[in-house]
C-alpha cells in the first residue's frame, strides 16, 4: 500500500516539486493550497506524513499544525522552513504548546525530498 | 720697668746700705784725715776719695728708689706720700675692671642664653619634624638623628648614631651611594636626592621603604656636614599605583567601549545587511524549488543520451548550486540579524548527522574516500540536527572544493568526548589554507574560490551555529597538503 503524504503551501512551485517528484513512486502526494483546504481533507482521508508551510495567508502554518493536532494527533508533521528567526519565533510558540513537529530547512531538490520523506516513511 | 722692678730693694734693705755707706764714709774721712796728719798723703787723698764715693753711692740710691716708688704702683714699695692717691686709683681701677668683668658674664650669659635657646628651637624643631632628619659627617657617619628617623627606619638613637648613613640603605645601592656621596661633597648644594630614580630606604627589620630625600649642606666649624630630610612615600606610591592601575583599568575599559562601539556599528550595517539579504532569498527560495525539482523532472524523464540530457544536467546543477546560496544566505541573515532566539534543541546523533551528509553528498563524494572514526557512545548532543548539519556539511563542502584539483582525494571525519566537549575533527588532503587567510577564513563573503563557485558564507554560517551552541571552531592548515577543521561543541549547554 502506498504512503500517503499532504503538501499543504501556498506556493505551486512547492506543491508541484512534490507532486513531480514523487510521481511513480510507492508515494502517494495530496497537495492542498492553503491551512483550510488542508484541513478538510484531513477530515476526509488519512495521511503518513503532512508537509507544511509555515507563512501561508490566512490560515498559517503554526495555526494549521494546531487544528491538525485536533483532528489526528498522532500523524507526522514536517514543516518545511527558509530559517529565518520570525518563523522561528512562531514555531516556539508551538513547541510552546506542545505540538509536535520536525523542521525541515528549505529548498530542497528532489534527490533530498526523496531521501527525506523515504527516510521518515521508512521506505 | 719690669727689671727695674726685679732688681729693685726694700725699704728695710735700702736703709740698711745706707748705714752702711755712712759708717763707710766717716770711717773713710777718719782714716784719710788720720793719714794726712801722718804724712800719707796718697793713701789720704784716696781715702777721701773713697768717702766721696760713698757719699755719691748714697745720693743714687736715694735717686733711684724715690723714681722706683713713682712709677711702680707696689703697695709694699709705695712711699708714704704715694700711698693714698695709690689706693684711690687701684680702687676706681678695680670697679672699673668689676664693670667690664659684670658686662662681659652678662654678655656671655645672654649669648649662652640665646645658644640655648636656638639649640633649644632646633631640637625641638627637628624632632617635632613630620619627617625623618638626619644628620651625617663629611665622612658619612649619623650624627643626629630625630624621632620621626626613629619611628621610620625601627632602630634606637644610640643604635643607629656613629653608624654610616649606608646603613639605611638596601644593600643594592650601597655600593653606588659611595660614589653619589663624594659627588655631593664636591659639589654641595641644596638638592633633592637622585632626581629620576626610585629611592628606597632600609627597615632595621630589612623591608625597604620608598622615600624622598632633600639634602642640604651645612658648614660646621669647617666641616662639612649633610642634613638629609627624608619623607615616607609609602602611602603616595600605593596611591599612584593605584591611581595607575585605575589609569590603565580606564584606557583598557575605553579599548573596550571603542571596540564594542565598532562591534555595535559592524553588527548593526550586518543586521541591516542580514535583513535584506533574509528577505531577497526568501522570496528567492520558492521558485528556486520550482526550477530545481522541475529540470531535476525532466532530466529523469528524458533519455540520458543527447544534448537535452546534458543542458537539463548543467540546469539541475547550477539550480542546486541557486538553492545553496539562498540556504546560506537565509542562515547567515537569521544569525547576523543578532536576537537569534533559541528553538527547543532536540537530542541530535552525530552519527546520524553524517550519515545524512554523506547521502547528501554521495555524488560529490564518489572520487572522494571518508573515513569515520566516530567514538562509540557519543551523547546525543542538544542541538537542532539541521543546523549541526549545515556545520559539518559546509566545512566537508569547503574540503571538497579545496580537493578538486588534488591527486589524493580523503576526508577524515573524527569525532570522540573530552570532559566537557563533544570534538568533532575534519580533515581533508585539499591545496590547504595560507595562515594568512586563517583569520579571514570565517568572515562571510570571503572566499578564495573562483567566481561562481560559492558565496563564502559557509564557513561563517558554521561559525555563527557553533558560537550560538558555545562552542569552538578552529582550523590548522598547510598550503598542498590540506587543512583540519577542529568544532568543540559543549556537552551540556
Amino acid at each position: 500500500m502506498k504512503k500517503k503524504i499532504l503538501v499543504i503551501d501556498d506556493e505551486k512551485a512547492v506543491r508541484n516539486s512534490f507532486l513531480l517528484t514523487f510521481e511513480n513512486s510507492p508515494c502517494m502526494v495530496d497537495t492542498a493550497e492553503s491551512g483550510m483546504e488542508g484541513l478538510e481533507k484531513l477530515q476526509k482521508d488519512r495521511y503518513d506524513l503532512i508537509v507544511l508551510d509555515l507563512k501561508m495567508p490566512q490560515m498559517d502554518g503554526v495555526e494549521t499544525l494546531r487544528h491538525i493536532r485536533k483532528l489526528d494527533p498522532a500523524v507526522l508533521v514536517y514543516i518545511f522552513t527558509a530559517f529565518h528567526r520570525d518563523y522561528f519565533m512562531q514555531l516556539d510558540k508551538a513547541v510552546k504548546e506542545g505540538l509536535s513537529f520536525e523542521i525541515v530547512q528549505k529548498p530542497l531538490d528532489s534527490d533530498q525530498l526523496h531521501q527525506l520523506v523515504y527516510s521518515i516513511l521508512s521506505i | 720697668m719690669r727689671v727695674l722692678k726685679e732688681f729693685s730693694l726694700s725699704k728695710n734693705e735700702a736703709c740698711l746700705v745706707n748705714i752702711v755707706l755712712i759708717v763707710f764714709a766717716v770711717a773713710m774721712f777718719i782714716n784719710g784725715l788720720l793719714m794726712l796728719l801722718n804724712e800719707f798723703i796718697i793713701v789720704g787723698i784716696v781715702q777721701l776719695i773713697l768717702v766721696l764715693f760713698s757719699l755719691a753711692s748714697m745720693a743714687v740710691l736715694r735717686m733711684t728708689y724715690k723714681k722706683e716708688s713713682v712709677i711702680i704702683a707696689d703697695n709694699t714699695a709705695q712711699t708714704s706720700e704715694s700711698k693714698s692717691e695709690s689706693v684711690r686709683d687701684d680702687a676706681s681701677a678695680l670697679e672699673a675692671t668689676l664693670r667690664r668683668l659684670k658686662a662681659e658674664i652678662y654678655e656671655r650669659e645672654k649669648r649662652e642664653t640665646l645658644i640655648r635657646e636656638s639649640e633649644e628651637r632646633f631640637r625641638s624643631l627637628v624632632e617635632s619634624s613630620p619627617n625623618s632628619i638626619i644628620l651625617t659627617d663629611s665622612d658619612g657617619y649619623i650624627r643626629i638623628i630625630n624621632k620621626q628617623t626613629e619611628v621610620l627606619f625601627g632602630y634606637q638613637r644610640h643604635e643607629i648614631i656613629g653608624k654610616t648613613i649606608e646603613t639605611l640603605l638596601p644593600d643594592r645601592y650601597r655600593a653606588n651611594h659611595f660614589g653619589y656621596r663624594s659627588d655631593f661633597y664636591q659639589h654641595p648644594q641644596i638638592r633633592p636626592m637622585g632626581v629620576g630614580r626610585d629611592l628606597y630606604g632600609k627597615h632595621k627589620e630589612g623591608c625597604e621603604i620608598p622615600v624622598e630625600i632633600g639634602l642640604t649642606p651645612i658648614k660646621s666649624q669647617d666641616k662639612l656636614m649633610v642634613l638629609s630630610t627624608i619623607v615616607d612615600i609609602t602611602e603616595r606610591k600605593k596611591n599612584e599605583e593605584k591611581l595607575m592601575q585605575k589609569n590603565e583599568e580606564l584606557a583598557k575599559f575605553n579599548e573596550e567601549l571603542k571596540s564594542r562601539t565598532a562591534q555595535l556599528i559592524q553588527s548593526e550595517k550586518m543586521s541591516a545587511l542580514g535583513t535584506l539579504i533574509a528577505g531577497v532569498a526568501h522570496e528567492l527560495n520558492n521558485p528556486i524549488t520550482g526550477i530545481l525539482n522541475y529540470s531535476q523532472y525532466c532530466r529523469k524523464n528524458i533519455p540520458s543520451d543527447g544534448k537535452l540530457a546534458e543542458v537539463l544536467d548543467d540546469l539541475v546543477v547550477e539550480a542546486k548550486r541557486c538553492a545553496d546560496i539562498v540556504k546560506n544566505l537565509l542562515t547567515y541573515s537569521y544569525f547576523s540579524t543578532g536576537k537569534n532566539e533559541k528553538t527547543t534543541d532536540v537530542s541530535t546523533d552525530l552519527n546520524e548527522i553524517i550519515k545524512r551528509i554523506r547521502n547528501l553528498f554521495a555524488n560529490l563524494l564518489t572520487d572522494v574516500t571518508v573515513h569515520l572514526s566516530i567514538e562509540n557512545n557519543l551523547p546525543p548532543l542538544r542541538i537542532q540536527p539541521n543546523k549541526l548539519q549545515q556545520v559539518v556539511s559546509n566545512i566537508i563542502k569547503n574540503s571538497i572544493d579545496a580537493m578538486e584539483n588534488q591527486e589524493k582525494k580523503e576526508i577524515i571525519i573524527k569525532a570522540f568526548r573530552d570532559k566537557t566537549y563533544c570534538n568533532l575533527v575534519i580533515e581533508d588532503t585539499g591545496m590547504g589554507i595560507k595562515a594568512d587567510d586563517f583569520s579571514k577564513i570565517f568572515d562571510p563573503f570571503y572566499t578564495t574560490k573562483e567566481v561562481g563557485k560559492g558565496t563564502g558564507l559557509g564557513l561563517s554560517v558554521s561559525k555563527s551555529i557553533v558560537e550560538e551552541y558555545n562552542g569552538e571552531i578552529t582550523l590548522e592548515s598547510e598550503v598542498g597538503k590540506g587543512t583540519r577543521f577542529y568544532v568543540k561543541l559543549p556537552l551540556n549547554n
